[in-house]
């Protein structure tokens, strides 16, 4: 017994020695990425509590610079936070490229498409520039100007407006610029939290496509939650939960038949219950005929 | 009146005299509930925020001391009633503790419900606004079915004994024999008074065993008619309630055990019943654990986006140690704990060199059991870059513990009770926790995924409120037992003196009663 014991033990560690060498064939940044990015991003980048960013969605947006710089300095809200060890976090610089090599490998072109196909007549580069303001109803208003890079305003041009969504993309709108170049939409919405709104203009066969990105500020009130100013938010749900309206178990309309038997079911149990009580009774009924004879031993005769 | 000192002298003990010890007990309890009861008035004053729980988690640890104890109030009821119905004879000594963790499990967990309400007043909304479409009015009528049908279940077979009491205790308090002779309701043994008995005991031995039956499926439907990942799932219903007799089981094997010791019955409670109890323990946990295997493995080849994300967050996510601790100390150590035993009767080869080694080996497999089971999780959790460090480590995990096991065999041998025991505890812990990760994971993952709230509003970790709360409902659980065990005898009298009778003459038969 004694020798199985130790054959066993050394087989234990034998599989300890064996993990140790399998876990180092990983590439670094994927350890990296699994350690510090995957609990909110997903294991392989798939997204999760926080955006994907594992897909050409978001690969294909930003160059090595834009991600490095999200990495290093965090995105300005608390659950992307600085992870430079200058800045406070827990990855060196080169463990941040190495992360960034990493997501690069994942994306299946793995190149930045910034650039429409160049076409040789008077096609010219776009900026597109995004800012935020309030309208008079106090909504908030996310306004991008889409110029060339000479500076001159496109007019007429389609820009869509989108978020990045756990879900995906989703197209919040789309608006037409002006003469002065500027596309507008309104955010119906004030959510608790700072939120990107990207805008996209697709480019045409004379202008270059362009993106940009804005974080929506909210008022500093309505941005903390300890310090949540009630009267500055509205939300979309009435302060008090809405009740039904009161139908005395039989509201709104149950099924007939199956509720029949369910509380034939039920009243069957309780009439039994109601039979067993009785039985109950009759022997308080017997007791109370001659209750002060006692019979010690009960059962013995 | 002399009489001769018969057996049942020793389970009227209890019933006369509290000592110092008894006070001590009831007054640590006492404390444990009165902090709880402070934790719950700041729960009340400041609501539900002073809790773990937020939007997506919305039910968290009182979820689970509900289902806890309304699975093992099966002790009573689908132990006590079924060997009832089959006429084992040995059941005889337990039914009575069975049967009272039922009617003190339901009190304890039904009010569960209504401490994780913010608004407790809203139960009365059930009624107002009850719909018999929903699984939740389905649940309050069971339970209240339930819970009549398990007092009177419980009260009717003690009536004789009642009696006795009334008849035996002459000296007790004015107040006691008061309750003695009104709950013994005129008793005298007379012919017609037991037929009476008769007939309302044996028909809700049959009957409550269907509405126990129906209580924990109901509870499961609550999870299980809901369209959410992990918990939408046709076995739920008969899953709870092999899981709930499960942990009945092991609950009861526990309140035998300490009862055995601390009331000196060891001439009711014999090895054979620890055995018997033992070996249905062992039935249910296989059967359990292979529900569980059943249940798990449906969801991985379902491959449904929601349910993966469950089962990441079990098998390797936020919950993957309580998750194997549970399937490995909770189910599978004691399924051989209580199985190895009975299975190897080899006699033990006589090991002296063993013996004084044992103690290094059995540090050998702990520590292997420690660095195995605590070292940091693998650099890639990804299910799509292959590793085998999960594999490797679970099954170093498993033979660490085997070969601890395979040491500790000769001493579960000689005590088996202890080890039926641990084995007990180790499975309610364990159910305890498995409610918990029905609960709290399927909640991390809703169909529509969460997004763009605070980190705080999709994960739960409970607070000092609901700590304290919990442990101030499991020591009103052992407060109202204990009281119930200073108060009625805690096996039934007429029912065992029976059992010695028939020993006497040699024969075996039913009661005299």
């Amino acid at each position: 017994m004694f020798n199985r014991s130790i054959v066993l033990i050394g087989f234990a560690l034998l599989f300890v020695f064996a993990a140790q060498t399998i876990g180092a064939e990983d590439p670094p940044g994927a350890k990296l990425f699994g350690t510090y990015c995957a609990d909110c991003h997903g294991a392989a980048g798939q997204g999760g509590f926080a955006i994907s960013v594992g897909g050409e969605s978001y690969l294909n947006t930003r160059d090595d610079a834009a991600i490095t710089h999200a990495i290093i300095n965090g995105t300005g809200n608390k659950d992307m936070p600085a992870w430079s060890k200058s800045n406070g976090g827990k990855l060196t610089d080169d463990q941040i490229a190495d992360i960034v090599a990493y997501l690069r490998g994942l994306s299946p072109s793995g190149v930045l498409v910034t650039k429409a196909p160049v076409s040789p007549v008077v096609y010219s580069q776009t900026n597109l520039a995004l800012t935020q303001a309030q309208n008079k109803l106090g909504k908030m208003v996310v306004t991008a100007t889409l110029k060339k890079t000479d500076g001159a305003p496109v007019n007429g041009a389609t820009v869509v407006f989108t978020r990045q969504t756990t879900f995906g993309v989703i197209e919040m709108g789309k608006a037409r610029t002006d003469s002065a170049g500027v596309a507008s939409l309104i955010v119906d919405e004030q959510p608790e939290r700072a939120r990107h709104i990207s805008a996209t203009f697709k480019g045409d066969p004379a202008l270059g496509l362009s993106a940009g990105m804005i974080e929506l500020g909210y008022p500093v009130t309505a941005l903390s939650h300890d310090n949540l100013n009630l009267s500055s938010v509205h939300l979309a749900i009435t302060d008090e939960p809405l009740v039904p309206p009161e139908g005395n178990l039989f509201s709104p309309n149950p099924p007939i038949v199956p509720t029949a038997i369910f509380l034939l079911v039920v009243g069957c149990i309780w009439t039994i219950y109601g039979y067993v009580v009785s039985q109950v009774v009759g022997i308080w009924k017997i007791g109370q005929i001659n209750p002060r004879q006692n019979v010690f031993r009960i059962g013995k005769r | 009146m002399f009489r001769q000192p018969t057996r049942e002298d020793i389970l009227f003990e209890p019933l006369k005299s509290n000592s110092l010890k008894f006070y001590g007990f009831v007054a640590l309890l006492l404390a444990v509930i009165g902090w709880a009861a402070y934790a719950y008035y700041v729960q009340l004053r400041d609501g539900l925020g002073v809790t773990g729980l937020r939007d997506y988690v919305f039910w968290g640890i009182y979820m689970t001391n509900f289902v806890f104890f309304i699975g093992i109030s099966h002790a009573g009821t689908l132990i006590s009633a079924i060997l009832r119905v089959t006429g084992a004879e040995w059941r005889r000594p337990i039914t009575r503790m069975a049967e009272a963790i039922t009617v003190f499990a339901l009190l304890i967990g039904g009010p569960m419900i209504i401490i994780d309400m913010g608004h407790p007043e809203r139960l009365l909304n059930l009624l107002r606004y009850g719909r018999f479409q929903s699984p939740i009015l389905w649940d309050l009528i069971s339970i209240a079915t339930y819970i009549t049908g398990s007092l009177m279940y419980l009260y009717l077979p003690m009536i004789p004994d009642l009696a006795q009491c009334r008849d035996r205790l002459t000296d007790a308090p004015a107040w006691k024999r008061f309750i003695y002779r009104t709950l013994a309701l005129g008793w005298r043994g007379g012919e017609e008074q037991k037929h009476k008995l008769e007939r309302g005991v044996a028909i809700m031995a049959v009957l409550i065993i269907p509405v126990a039956v129906s209580v924990h499926t109901v509870v499961s439907w609550i999870f299980g008619m809901t369209l959410r990942p992990g918990w939408h799932s046709t076995i739920f219903g008969p899953y709870f309630v092999v899981g709930a007799i499960f942990s009945g089981i092991a609950a009861l094997l526990l309140a035998m055990a300490i009862f055995r010791k601390v009331y000196h019955l060891e001439a009711y409670l014999e090895d054979k019943h620890f055995r018997n109890l033992g070996l249905l323990l062992l039935v249910m946990d296989i059967v359990y654990i292979y529900f569980t295997l059943s249940e798990y493995l449906t969801m991985i080849y379902g491959n449904d986006v929601a349910d993966q994300r469950v089962l990441q967050l079990l098998f390797t996510g936020d919950f993957a140690m309580a998750f194997w601790a549970m399937i490995l100390v909770g189910f599978l150590l004691p399924a051989f704990m209580l199985g190895l035993p009975n299975l190897i009767t080899v006699a033990p080869r006589p090991t002296a060199r063993l013996t004084v080694l044992r103690p290094f080996v059995a540090m050998g497999a702990l520590a292997v059991f420690a660095v195995m089971a605590f070292s940091p999780a693998s650099a890639s959790a990804s299910f799509q870059l292959v590793s085998l460090w999960p594999v490797v480590r679970m099954l170093s995990i498993v033979v660490a513990l085997g070969g601890l096991l395979w040491l500790a065999l000769p001493w579960m041998r000689a005590h088996s009770i202890a080890t039926i025991v641990i084995a007990s505890i180790l499975i309610n812990l364990a159910m305890w926790l498995k409610r918990y990760i029905i609960i709290v994971p399927t909640l991390y993952s809703p169909r529509t995924p969460i997004q763009d709230v605070p980190w705080e509003w999709a994960h739960y970790a409970p607070t000092w409120v609901e700590w304290s709360i919990t442990a101030g409902a499991f020591a009103m659980f052992i407060l109202l037992y204990t009281l119930f065990s200073k108060m009625f005898p805690i096996v039934s009298i007429w029912e065992t003196s029976g059992e010695e009778h028939a020993a006497a003459h040699g024969a075996k038969g039913e009661a005299n009663v």
